[in-house]
């Protein structure tokens, strides 16, 4: 009985548009590598990595997410250890450490961190609205935020810092803080970012500079936007064709089947084809934002909006980057870009959003929007079976 | 129990439907960029990827062989490699690992490589050498790691190599990178930058006709500047070949004389021309030391260039052409015409000489024959070379009431026999050499006339200086009835298919100012040099040879005699009956002309002669 209850509650359409992407995905990297002799291996990893995700979409529904509640702070204490670790024990590929390599395969935690942060802060913010106007909370929330992003920002990941602060950004203002403290904070935030222009690192400064005016430097750090606008442009209605694109065959784009999968879509299947992609992102955006109105508690909605939030920003920050609307920022796209470690992260997202769908009914709704595992009952039982009892004995 | 919905919140109900709105707002913003950028600019940017991958490449032309008369290589094409960079295909931020594997492979300083490299950003479209010459194992290991070094290929291109002989440097040349200086002119001529051409000598003097014609290659080429396709050739077609006049046997056989030559006489350097007397061709232009061109060819490396560029003897330069000598008595060739020519052929002028002729107030000017030669008439004078009979033929002889010739006259002549002028070879560098007059001293000098300088020049002293190609071709005016030719190198252009394009015409430059029996005259007092004169040391020579001998002073230190040093000269044809090639040779700093410079016409004369080539 409950097991039927669940798969009808099952939200089809966001794991059809999952799937769909992640599968785009690993047919748009097959065709950047078509020409290289690692091509197989990245296509095969992706692959394997998109299985891992059916697995962990079809589990979803029999984990309930708010076992995950007892667990934030362990989970956020993890995160913040691996990044920390990282900055100490990692591999630095292109004068950024970001990577733990564990045999053939490279982990990269600051994906891992976006869903931690996104669960604790989820955790931290279901306490209700009564809490969320004390401005010493809202302070509170900060300090989570900071702490990774203080570490990743050391990476040095500018990119996925501002993905931290836009996530706990979307979530403050979604769990009912009032608006002035935002705009304090973006306010300070302003002031903080023109005095780090002073002293921003090369690179970033470079990217800030080729974002202004790509051409100015046709060989330097412009190069890959240059290249990207060419092949993008060059999509023209209908695309040249998959495995036809000669930017993406010839190589003109660098990292092309990592940040800039984009342009080989866009360059291969036209604007028709990328449109129905983003169509894809819009279909799969609703659908989460329905996750989390449907929610049956706050942590669940809380969830449900820090998971929209990142696929909604990475998605536009990456395509925004691509089609020259924004800066260059080492953003993956969300399912389509390689790398098994933020692939995972999406999936686990998904997952997040399926487990709160499934478990979004309960039998009454009397009692308080804020559901309080007792500290006794949190780490001794499994809360999937339980829950409805403490429900009943909390009617 | 029945299952309910959770109800939202009115304020939370409509943070939702913002947040919604956000969201669709900015994918409507990307597609609406999506638009601006595949439908409206889509056009101009598909042809802009096309421009990325569509090349046109130049095919470089195969550079014409060199051949002597015999058809022998002189200059041939070897297969090789170049390392070439074009840029446009090396995104910046990779040029620096780009360079530190490139020195890695290559064994060249990083540094240097980025210079290059730098360079090639001037067009980025178009090739940079990076370094030429390179084994094709490094080739192999370039092109295989094509994604690592992008802009990076490794190319054939074909390098001069050049036949062995140390003197053979001189006259062919070399081919290289477009020096710096001369990159515009190259450039406006349709070369690329990153072209050889002729550098120096007859690479350099036909290189319109050695250079061919560039094809070009359409092709589609990866973002790391490989050819992935090719659409269409226009093949090169390869420069016209070069048969020069010049026997490389022949020029090999005088270099080994020459440099034994050198060696007998502790001479630092040494030149010699052998002409052909009817043509004017260079049979052998030969300048000691010499250096290896191959060298230059395969790019000279710094050190190699500043040992031969430092050398006090210079061997960079041409000696035969650039190279310039006091004729000496050699010059006595030119006065005793004039004088022949002048007087209606009067062999009877004669003087007498006791070693030295002392001018009022003093000066001495001294016979080289310190014991006299006693009377000498003007055929006897060039047969012993009398000094005495000379200095009274030009600037006049006070004890014999005789005014002389004067120094006008004699340079006028000498002007027409080609002194002071160049002689037109097909070579660069040439020297025109000088011949003074009384009105040239007091411009340059400031200086008075005196019968002393008449003196000097007399016996080719003094201000006077020629190269020894002028002394080969006076030579050769003087045996071949009166035709100073142009001496030329080349002989014809032959195309790729061996059919001959162009003639290199003999060409007459003047006619000396002597008649035939004058010439006759001076032939046969050559030939009596010989017999029984200056050089009867080479009189065992069974060809006829003829010549004359001189012995050159120049101011230096002074040897255990008190003597000026001296070059030893000689020059002259062969054979007397018949004469087919003319030749002068000189020894810098050797000694007697007749010692050290006649043997070597001796020897040369005889291996040409002696061999097959002399029924050619």
């Amino acid at each position: 009985m409950i097991a039927i209850r669940k798969w009808r509650l099952y939200d089809y359409w966001l794991t059809l548009a999952a799937l769909l992407l992640g599968a785009i995905g690993v047919v748009l990297i097959r065709s950047a590598t078509l020409l290289e002799s690692s091509a197989s291996l990245d296509v095969i990893k992706q692959s394997i990595f998109l299985c891992a995700g059916v697995v962990l979409l079809a589990i979803a529904p029999k984990l309930n997410y708010r076992w995950l509640g007892s667990l934030a702070w362990v989970i956020y204490g993890g995160a913040v250890l691996m990044l920390a670790a990282v900055l100490v024990a990692g591999v630095s590929i292109g004068g950024s450490q970001r990577w733990f390599l564990i045999g053939p395969l490279s982990l990269q935690p600051s994906e891992f961190a976006k869903i931690a942060l996104i669960v604790v802060l989820a955790h931290y913010f279901s306490a209700g609205p009564h809490r969320v106007e004390d401005i010493r909370y809202f302070f509170g929330s900060m300090v989570i935020t900071a702490v990774p992003a203080f570490l990743v920002y050391r990476e040095p990941d500018l990119g996925t810092t501002l993905m931290f602060l836009g996530i706990w950004g979307a979530m403050v203002f979604m769990a009912g803080v009032p608006l002035r403290y935002l705009i304090g904070v973006g306010l300070g935030l302003l002031a903080a970012v023109f005095l780090q222009l002073i002293r921003i690192r090369e690179y970033m400064w470079d990217r800030v500079v080729t974002f202004l005016d790509p051409s100015a430097d046709p060989f330097g750090a412009g190069y890959n936007v240059l290249q990207a606008r060419i092949s993008v442009g060059a999509g023209e209605l209908w695309g040249r064709g998959l495995f036809q694109g000669s930017q993406t065959q010839l190589q003109y784009l660098r990292v092309q089947h990592k940040d800039f999968v984009f342009a080989v879509l866009a360059e291969e299947l036209g604007f028709v084809g990328s449109s129905l992609v983003l169509a894809l992102f819009i279909l799969l955006l609703m659908r989460a934002t329905i996750v989390a109105t449907n929610a049956r508690d706050h942590f669940g909605q809380n969830i449900a909006v820090g998971v929209t939030t990142v696929i909604f920003l990475q998605t536009f920050v990456n395509v925004g980057m691509v089609i020259e609307l924004l800066p260059v920022t080492g953003i993956p796209l969300p399912f389509l870009s390689y790398g098994g470690s933020a692939l995972i992260t999406m999936f686990i997202g998904i997952a997040l959003l399926q487990s709160i769908a499934v478990h979004s009914r309960a039998k009454s709704y009397a009692m308080p929007p804020v559901f309080r595992v007792p500290a006794r009952a949190r780490l001794r039982v499994l809360p999937w079976k339980t829950h409805s009892a403490e429900d009943n004995a909390r009617s | 129990m029945a299952e309910e919905k959770r109800r939202l919140t009115r304020r939370e109900a409509i943070r939702f439907y913002l947040m919604r709105l956000v969201l669709l707002l900015a994918f409507c913003a990307l597609v609406a960029r999506l638009w601006y950028i595949q439908i409206v600019r889509g056009p101009e940017l598909r042809d802009q990827a096309e421009d990325n991958s569509l090349r046109i490449l130049s095919i470089k032309p195969l550079r014409g062989v060199i051949y002597d008369r015999n058809n022998q290589r002189v200059a041939i094409n070897v297969p090789s490699f170049s390392v070439v960079a074009r840029m446009i295909d090396l995104p910046r931020d990779e040029m620096e690992s780009v360079s530190q594997r490139l020195a890695a492979l290559l064994d060249v300083p990083s540094t240097a490589i980025m210079e290059h490299l730098a360079a090639g950003l001037q067009n980025p479209y178009l090739p940079t050498v990076v370094k030429r010459d390179v084994p094709r194992h490094i080739a192999m290991v370039i092109e295989e790691e094509n994604a690592r070094l992008p802009g990076i290929t490794a190319e054939s291109r074909p390098i001069r190599e050049y036949a062995t002989g140390n003197s053979n440097g001189h006259f062919l040349g070399y081919v290289g990178p477009i020096p710096h200086e001369r990159s515009e002119f190259y450039l406006n001529r349709g070369y690329e930058r990153d072209d050889h051409v002729g550098i120096a000598g007859i690479e350099s003097v036909y290189e319109a006709d050695l250079q061919g014609l560039k094809g070009k290659r359409n092709v589609e080429v990866n973002a790391y500047g490989r050819t992935i396709r090719v659409l269409h050739e226009t093949p090169s077609q390869p420069g016209n070949n070069l048969v020069l006049g010049l026997d490389l046997d022949l020029q090999a056989a005088v270099t080994d004389m020459l440099q034994d030559g050198l060696d007998d006489s502790g001479a630092p350097s040494g030149a010699a021309a052998v002409l052909d007397v009817h043509t004017g061709a260079v049979l052998a232009l030969v300048s000691l030391p010499g250096f290896d061109n191959n060298l230059f060819a395969r790019s000279i490396s710094d050190q190699d260039y500043a040992r031969l560029a430092n050398d006090p003897s210079r061997p960079l330069v041409n000696h035969a052409i650039g190279g310039l000598y006091p004729p000496a008595s050699t010059f006595k060739l030119v006065s005793m015409g004039e004088w022949l020519e002048n007087s209606g052929m009067d062999m009877e002028l004669g003087f007498e000489c006791h070693g030295s002729l002392v001018l009022a107030g003093g000066w001495e000017f001294g016979c080289w024959k310190r014991s006299g030669h006693g009377f000498q008439n003007i055929y006897e004078a060039l047969v012993n070379s009398c000094d005495v009979f000379f200095y009274s033929l030009v600037g006049g002889n006070p004890y014999a009431d005789f005014d002389g010739i004067g120094p006008e006259a004699l340079a006028r002549a000498a002007t027409a026999c080609g002194f002071g002028q160049p002689t037109g070879i097909d070579l660069p560098g040439e020297q025109e050499g000088l011949m003074p007059t009384p009105e040239r001293k007091l411009r340059v000098k400031q200086e008075q006339w005196f019968q002393g300088d008449s003196y000097n020049t007399a016996i080719g002293q003094g201000d006077v200086l020629c190269t020894p190609l002028q002394l080969a071709n006076l030579s050769a005016a003087i045996a071949n009835g009166g035709k100073l030719m142009y001496p030329k190198l080349a002989a014809e252009i032959r195309g790729a298919d061996g059919r001959q394009v162009r003639p290199m015409q003999s060409q007459v430059a003047r006619h000396l100012p002597f008649s035939a029996d004058v010439l006759a005259v001076i032939r046969r007092a050559m030939r009596d040099v010989v017999a029984r004169g200056t050089a009867i040391r080479i009189s065992a020579n069974p060809y006829g040879i003829a010549g004359k001998t001189g012995t050159a002073e120049f101011p230096g230190p002074l040897d255990e005699g008190g003597f000026l040093p001296t070059h030893a000269l000689f020059t002259g044809f062969a054979p007397y009956e018949e004469p087919r090639i003319a030749f002068a040779v000189v020894l810098y700093d050797a000694g007697e002309g007749s010692e050290f410079a006649a043997p070597i016409a001796d020897k040369l004369t005889r291996f040409y002669f002696d061999s097959a080539r002399s029924a050619t």
